[in-house]
């Protein structure tokens, strides 16, 4: 249990960092795009709206963390969520399945924006490349790691 | 796979939930391995046999596993 409580400690120094992070990327791209780019109320209550979530999330993340830390308890009741057998086949054989119905999905509509906008199938066409190339990358770096 | 968790938990009135945290899972895992709807990895399913302090082919029924 005392490696999972590393694990913890450390992953609250990386949220710690990612909620800093976040928080000076917001506040200078704020204070620097927004007089150059003419910014409408969508996109800027859109940017502000992901930031208090994430912000949230991670602040939320922590104190969890940090309780389980105190608690001997809750720190087992995490380690068996986290680790639990079942739920890692659940999660990796959603993922797959996920996966496969939004590349389809994308594919499709690619074809289909085709034959109506030519800058709608060429941003398309780049997505599906981007995530077949992660996609196939991946793959080929746990073929051989495992 | 059949196996005889449930038969052996409630032989010595065991709940679920302290079977799971016994052996490090989710009481849901518990359930899905007692209903036949998951099959335990080796090493769960060693935990399990260690914890009733049985061999693991008395607990997990083999029988029925595909040759190729």
């Amino acid at each position: 249990m005392e490696k999972f409580k590393e694990k913890i400690r450390n992953r609250n120094k990386k949220a710690t960092l990612a909620v800093s992070m976040i928080s000076i990327v917001y506040i200078y791209l704020s204070g620097t795009t927004n007089t150059l780019v003419a910014m409408n109320d969508f996109i800027s209550g859109y940017n502000l709206g992901v930031f208090i979530a994430l912000q949230i999330s991670f602040i939320y993340f922590i104190t969890k963390n940090n309780q389980a830390l105190k608690n001997e308890k809750q720190l087992k009741t995490l380690y068996i969520k986290e680790n639990d057998e079942r739920t890692k086949l659940i999660q990796y054989k959603s993922s797959m399945l996920g996966i496969s119905i939004f590349i389809f999905a994308l594919l499709l509509a690619t074809t289909i924006s085709g034959f109506y906008n030519s800058i709608v199938f060429y941003t398309l066409l780049g997505v599906c490349s981007v995530i077949l190339s992660i996609l196939m990358f991946v793959k080929l770096y746990l073929i051989k790691k495992i | 796979m059949q196996s005889k968790v449930r038969a052996l938990r409630r032989e010595q009135k065991l709940s679920q939930e302290e079977l799971a945290l016994a052996v490090g899972v989710t009481r849901q895992t518990i359930t899905s391995i007692e209903n036949e709807k998951y099959t335990a990895s080796l090493i769960l399913a060693y935990k399990i046999a260690r914890y009733f302090e049985r061999p693991i082919e008395e607990i997990f029924d083999f029988t029925n596993i595909e040759e190729i």
